[in-house]
């Protein structure tokens, strides 16, 4: 009875033995690091149709289904699409992969990219709406399971692009699909590597690998996104291991991170410039003013020798080295380096002086004027501090520049009201994400107009006909290559006259823990796919 | 007692209403959020149907008439950024600001009524004298930046604590709640200590007070000659007097917490109210700042007849005086 009571405990005794060794070897095993938590910088809206930005569409990439996706340098690559073919100009036929299924078992057909592309346009009260994207588009049709036709009003060469932007859901989901559907994860229904597990808000974000999915297997079987949005709290996030990586780190902490043996940093020009834009259409702009502050009845900003005098004074590679902590890529025009529309050919935009004073002299501005330099915070890395620095750059050729620091709400209300005061002198930025390509040109540039959606956000309402000329006939040039020297052409019109004036490429960077090597992407999304164990 | 209830319902009704004016009138001078919130390639006729589809384009009484018919209907609007009802995108976050604001006050009140009762009945010994002079530091530190040197030390240095968020939470009442798992607890420690400082402080120092200014008193006196143990004294007689301005105090200090944790919830990633009200700032969420400022007056009338009711329980004159 005792014997048989001692061999009882004995025998559990090392059944649980068992278990703590199997569980401990288990923990030991190189599989344990098949998580990844990120702490994020953005939080997500959650329906997927209401919010188009960049911020929330890295979150989607996980989860959701996409015809095409952008890769780590903005280039369209196919991921539900097989191919997409311009028949004629107003034409595109779109080819879908076989065999591709949802997280829910029903296989992936042209119906749902077509109601979810019509739940995109037409989603009431998304005020991030997605339907600029559809203007010009006649009809979207399913030929047949795997054909869709889309039919459009003008020459749409982007639309490749556009695919790249838009989630798809099944059908019925995109068609009854409420908000608190996509909260509680209900309509997520992916067709991506991973899929939806949890969502709250303000907090984290969790997906683990869709088995359903055919494409390359998901790299983690389960991803965290902490959403992090405060930049002190997500450096101390990532210092104190509570997560795998970050994302959005400040310039400032860059330096400190990257001496620290426990983490890597990675870098890598974002598809983003940022620019000066100059109010060069007015014969009075209403805030410039001669040294003693009375308005001028001229607008020395329509002289092109001054526009140019100003972009000479600055001194790029010091804002660079002193106010962005090296991280940032000087620039000569409207786009970063590698990405279609680039001009070549543009000389560097290097600072000098004597040359810039004596503009000036030519022009007549010696003595310099007083402007007022309307500065966005909130939205761009260091805007305040690059405003600043601007400003006494420019002080160096007696231009007596005011910077006044606004929220990016009450900054973009003001110079976008096309009938009101707006600005003198505008700290902008822009990013291509959507196309990859110098849509800058058509949406910041070209003159403004109201009926064909051009110069939507050129704020300074620089015009020249020469360069809107070129402008339109790149945006109804199908071939890509053809396009993008058209595009090349322009900017390299546009800033001969000085358009505006670029100051630099953002860049992207991004700490990681020893171990994990992540490779950063132009459009500034965070992608778990891209970050990959290293073996030490 | 009833009537006074529905006098102070009735008052309650008439802040709200006109904070809502005040704030309406606010938030449509700081910009538009229709461009701040669209995407940049957005045409202008998009542009438009949105701005008429939010009724940004009607005067500003018409939209204040058009909420307040949303109101009686019990909708305070729909957020802009999120595209979802504004009262229950409060509603989802206020569990994590209320546990993060008790959490707050009961650290003061655990550990601010005892220090400040001993240092009342002993003022003269070093002890007292060393709690008094660190209570200084306690209300004149700010709470952002005892919050990064909390995380600075106690998650980055010693990486004792998680630096950031709610932890596992565990369901209680068909809510979230982090104080339930030993993880959600680890994560609750920094930002409770951090916002309870303050009040830690407070506390002491309105204890201590009130201990010097009740013990020389007739009544204490009186006890005392009768004979009553001096813990009988202390605990029955000289702390429950005590308590009144410290209710008061604590009341009104619970309400900002649960208003105005933002920096605190910020620094900490904690995902509450505040930090929901900050970023509707930022991308002007009207709808979401109005329904806030709402939830906010109502919450804060609630403490009050709460506190009064408290008054009512521990002061035997304002019985009397409702009789």
């Amino acid at each position: 009875m005792t014997f048989d009571l001692v061999s009882r405990v004995a025998r559990r005794f090392t059944c649980e033995v068992t278990a703590a060794v199997i569980g401990l070897a288990a923990c030991l095993l190189p599989a344990q690091a098949q998580e990844l938590k990120i702490g994020a910088r953005s939080d997500i809206v959650i329906d997927p149709h209401s919010s188009w930005a960049m911020s929330n569409t890295q979150y989607f990439y996980h989860y959701l289904g996409f015809m095409n996706w952008l890769d780590e340098s903005d280039k369209v690559v196919p991921r539900m699409a097989k191919s997409a073919t311009a028949v004629s100009p107003n034409l595109w036929e779109v080819k879908l992969n076989e065999g591709l299924k949802f997280s829910n078992g029903a296989p992936v057909t042209v119906n749902d990219v077509v109601a979810s592309y019509e739940r995109a346009r037409t989603l009431p009260n998304a005020i991030g709406t997605f339907a600029g994207l559809f203007a010009g588009l006649k009809e979207m049709k399913a030929i047949d399971d795997l054909t869709m036709r889309v039919v459009t009003s003008r020459p749409y060469p982007t639309w490749p692009a556009t695919m790249t932007q838009i989630s798809v859901l099944p059908a019925e989901v995109a068609k009854t699909a409420t908000q608190a559907d996509f909260s509680s994860g209900r309509a997520n229904i992916s067709s991506s590597a991973y899929k939806f597990v949890e969502y709250v808000p303000a907090n984290r974000l969790v997906v683990e690998r869709n088995s359903a999915y055919v494409g390359p297997k998901a790299r983690w079987d389960k991803v965290t996104f902490r959403i992090l949005t405060n930049n002190a709290t997500r450096v101390a996030a990532l210092l104190s291991g509570d997560v795998d990586m970050i994302d959005g780190v400040p310039p400032e902490d860059a330096a400190t991170i990257a001496k620290d043996p426990r983490f890597t940093l990675y870098t890598g020009p974002s598809d983003r410039i940022i620019m000066l834009a100059m109010d060069s259409s007015r014969d009075v702009s209403p805030f410039i003013t001669d040294l003693q502050g009375n308005k001028l009845t001229t607008n020395p900003l329509k002289d092109v020798r001054v526009r140019r005098a100003m972009s000479l004074a600055i001194d790029r590679e010091l804002i660079r080295d002193r106010v962005m902590d090296g991280h940032s890529i000087p620039n000569n025009q409207l786009i970063p380096k590698g990405l279609g529309g680039y001009a070549a050919n543009i000389p560097e935009a290097k600072v000098d002086l004597p040359k810039a004073r004596a503009l000036m002299k030519e022009a007549g501005w010696a003595d310099g004027f007083g402007i007022a330099l309307a500065c966005p915070e909130g939205r761009y890395v260091n805007a305040s501090k690059i405003c600043q620095a601007a400003a006494q750059m420019l002080g160096r050729i007696n231009i007596k520049v005011t910077v006044e620091v606004m929220p990016y709400g009450v900054f973009a209300s003001r110079v976008t009201n096309k009938t009101g005061d707006r600005a003198s002198l505008m700290l902008f930025g822009w990013g291509a994400s959507s196309s990859g390509e110098a849509n800058v040109l058509q949406n910041a540039i070209h003159t403004w107009d109201k009926e064909q959606r051009l110069g939507a956000w050129n704020i300074g309402m620089y015009s020249n006909p020469e360069v809107d000329k070129l402008i339109v006939k790149g945006l109804s040039t199908l071939d890509a290559k053809e396009r993008h020297a058209i595009q090349a052409e322009a900017m390299t019109k546009a800033m001969e006259d000085v358009a505006a004036i670029p100051l630099h490429t953002q860049v992207v960077i991004v700490a990681t823990r020893k171990g994990l090597k992540y490779t950063v992407q132009a459009n500034e999304c965070t992608l778990a796919d891209f970050v990959e164990p290293t073996s030490n | 007692m009833i009537f006074w209830l529905i006098q102070r319902l009735f008052q309650a009704a008439f802040v709200v209403l006109a904070m809502t004016v005040i704030v309406f009138i606010g938030v449509s001078v700081i910009g538009d959020p229709v461009a701040i919130l669209i995407s940049p390639e957005a045409g202008p006729d998009e542009r438009e149907r949105l701005i008429a589809a939010l009724y940004l384009d009607r005067p500003i009484w018409e939209q204040y008439f058009i909420f307040l018919k949303g109101v009686l209907r019990g909708d305070l609007g729909i957020s802009f950024v999120y595209n979802e009802p504004a009262l229950g995108l409060i509603l989802t976050r206020m569990p994590a600001t209320l546990e993060l604001a008790f959490a707050a006050l009961l650290l003061s009140v655990t550990i601010g009524v005892p220090l400040g009762l001993y240092c009342g009945l002993y003022p003269d010994s070093v002890v007292s004298k060393a709690i008094m002079t660190i209570s200084i530091v306690g209300f004149s530190l700010p709470t952002f930046w005892l919050g990064l040197m909390l995380v600075l030390v106690f998650s980055v240095h010693l990486g004792w604590l998680p630096s950031n968020g709610r932890g596992d939470t565990a369901e209680l009442f068909g809510i979230q709640w982090s104080f339930l798992t030993l993880n959600g607890l680890k994560h609750l420690i920094l930002p409770a200590i951090t916002l309870s400082l303050f009040k830690i402080a407070l506390v002491l120092r309105l204890v201590r007070a009130g201990v010097r200014e009740t013990l020389p008193l007739e009544y204490v006196r009186f006890a005392r000659a009768k004979g009553l143990a001096p813990k009988r004294i202390i605990s029955v007689h000289v702390l429950k007097n005590l308590m009144i301005p410290v209710v008061t105090v604590v009341g009104i200090e619970l309400g900002t917490t649960i208003a105005f944790s933002v920096v605190t919830e910020t620094i900490f990633g904690w995902p509450g109210m505040g930090k929901l009200i900050i970023d509707s700032i930022n991308s002007l969420d009207r709808p979401v700042m109005v329904a806030y400022l709402v939830i906010i007056v109502l919450l804060f009338t609630t403490i009050n007849v709460i506190v009064d009711i408290l008054y009512f329980l521990l002061d035997p004159r304002v019985r009397i005086q409702a009789d």
